[in-house]
């Protein structure tokens, strides 16, 4: 209903001051009239931490977390503040700041140096200048997301001093000045890297790795070192690299394995021997072309353990390109005697998806379910696709076979239960 | 002091006239002034309000007067009243009830039924529709906001 009644700008902003915080930011596209309340209320802010923080008499400051942007706060304001924090103990520092005008150049030296310092998480363009001296003797967790680094020696000078560093987030942004990516740091438990920018190096030295998430699209070719991870137990790759293979080499002894991997500009295929997954027991698998079959395949063959088969939904099914299945031609240890659980999510009923899933329930001793999801109602549309799967020998005879085609992206209902 | 003058009449833009305790109208701020000032008689215009609007203003005051009073009954309960009062009332109901809380000046009046507008609308289009403001950003300048905001929606 329209009305022509029209409220006065207090009484709008009285209304507004009743939303919960996020609703009431994203009010800011409101209208123009707006603007002014949020001005209002980061006067306030400033005008509180001006004044306040310098009086903080605390022994340690625990926590101290910022998200401005431009225009309400000029740099300088918040390297005041942040000065003020690491001088009383602060433990946690935590900014996003965005500035689009001024160089956004908030951190003093100091916090370099900052001897109690747990956790830093640095968001959103901040110019990260690393002083020649460092020493972080309490960080345990960094997290640097799309931050510009002022050399391209910033990060490495950084890490150089983080004795007991366990926790690394980097990721990578335009213009972040961010050439190589050396990680030595022999107490690092979780790295996760995430960037499509051009690397000209990759050097990970980190033997007390236990978690590795590598989001990295790049085709030119660089200096590559990743030396043995032995406790590494979980790792999830979306990569698109010349070195993709000799990556998955190195991360031989995980546990769990994530895979989103394309051969686009691989320098060569690795050869069988060392690519040996004696640990692992659960493998997913997020592409759905000749190379990520052709890699199943090898992953079924070295992976005697494996329990868990899970093909995640795809988006780029190339409707046209008809992709060949080679069979193994021996059937592999893990199908004789120990996987147990195979999912296909975003299943199309394809010749070779058909086949792949025909395969597994034939030869998979130890299966108990089988769940194949697909969408938009197809198997009700084409009972047939349910029926030449439900009809095919199944090696275990144990083996649960569900279908669902109503899937949403977060919703799973099983609908038709066979076998 | 008579009968007569525990008693005062409001009379709206409409010219309808009720008759309440002076308990009553007295949590209008703007009403006490009136009367303080003595520069009215036993009967106040009001030029903002109408009769149907201030019927809905005098059961909030007599409801609240007569809680404020003998303290039997329980917030809690009273919240319940609040509750069900803005419940079922419409869009120009609610405007004209902060517009009459407004000038009136009774503070927790106005609260609730800020209050209840901000229940009833939860996004921004919402907000368009039910507040009847114009968007006048270019869409470059909502996108250039939204990313400017997209922290508070971080993590």
């Amino acid at each position: 209903m329209a009305i022509d009644l029209e409220l006065p700008n207090d009484l709008l902003v009285k209304i507004l001051s009743f939303l919960p915080t996020k609703v009431a930011v994203s009010t800011r596209i409101l209208s123009k009239q707006w603007e002014y309340y949020s001005e209002s209320e980061y006067k306030r802010l400033k005008c509180f931490l001006d004044r306040n923080l310098p009086l903080h008499r605390a022994q340690v400051i625990e926590s101290f977390r910022l998200g401005f942007y431009y225009p309400h706060f000029e740099p300088g304001d918040i390297r005041l503040w942040v000065l003020t924090v690491v001088s009383r103990y602060i433990r946690e520092l935590d900014i996003f700041y965005v500035n689009y005008k001024n160089k956004q150049d908030i951190l003093p030296s100091n916090l370099y140096t900052c001897k109690t310092l747990v956790t830093l998480k640095l968001r959103r363009r901040i110019l990260v200048d690393v002083p020649r001296v460092v020493c972080l003797p309490c960080l345990k967790t960094l997290h640097l997301q799309d931050v510009r680094y002022s050399s391209e020696d910033s990060l490495q000078r950084l890490l150089s001093n983080c004795s007991v560093l366990e926790d690394l987030l980097v990721k990578g942004c335009e213009d972040d000045n961010m050439r190589k990516f050396i990680v030595i740091v022999p107490s690092l438990k979780r790295l996760k890297l995430d960037t499509l920018y051009d690397l000209e190096e990759i050097v990970i030295h980190t033997p007390c790795l236990e978690y590795l998430k590598l989001d990295y699209y790049s085709c030119k070719s660089h200096h590559y070192l990743i030396e043995n991870m032995p406790k590494l137990r979980e790792a999830s790759l979306d990569v698109i690299s010349p070195v993709l293979e000799r990556l998955i080499g190195s991360i031989t002894s995980v546990k769990r394995l994530t895979l989103c991997t394309e051969d686009y500009c691989l320098e060569g295929m690795y050869n069988g021997d060392d690519f040996v997954f004696n640990q692992l027991e659960h493998l997913k698998v997020c592409k759905w072309d000749a190379y990520a079959l052709n890699m199943l395949v090898r992953f079924l063959k070295y992976s005697p353990k494996l329990r868990v088969l899970d093909f995640v939904e795809m988006d780029e099914h190339g409707q046209s390109d008809v992709i060949f299945w080679n069979q193994p031609s021996t059937v592999p240890e893990c199908m004789l005697s120990s996987l147990q659980a195979f999912k296909f999510s975003g299943y199309l009923g394809r010749p070779e998806e058909r086949d792949l899933a025909i395969y597994i329930l034939k030869n998979a001793r130890c299966l108990k379910t089988a769940t194949i999801l697909s969408k938009d109602h197809l198997f009700e549309k084409n009972p047939n696709m349910i029926q030449e799967l439900a009809l095919s020998p199944r090696a275990s005879t144990e083996c649960q076979l569900v279908f669902d085609d109503l899937l949403s992206t977060s919703k799973l209902c099983v609908k038709t239960l066979v076998g | 002091m008579s009968k007569s003058e525990k008693k005062i009449v409001l009379k709206s833009l409409d010219n309808e006239a009720f008759e309440v305790e002076k308990a009553v109208a007295l949590q209008s701020q703007t009403i006490w002034v009136m009367c303080e000032d003595k520069c009215v008689g036993n009967e106040i215009p009001l030029e903002n309000v109408t009769g149907q609007i201030l019927a809905k203003v005098i059961d909030y005051c007599k409801k609240h007067a007569v809680v404020d009073g003998d303290g039997d009954e329980s917030s809690e309960e009273l919240k319940n009243w609040d509750t069900e009062f803005t419940k079922n009332m419409d869009q120009s109901t609610l405007f004209n009830m902060i517009l009459a809380a407004n000038y009136l000046n009774i503070k927790s009046l106005l609260n609730l039924t800020c209050q209840a507008v901000a229940d009833k609308t939860k996004t921004i289009d919402e907000f368009h529709t039910f507040l009847n403001i114009e968007n006048n950003f270019t869409p470059e300048e909502e996108a250039q906001i939204c990313q400017e905001n997209l922290w508070a929606f971080d993590d």
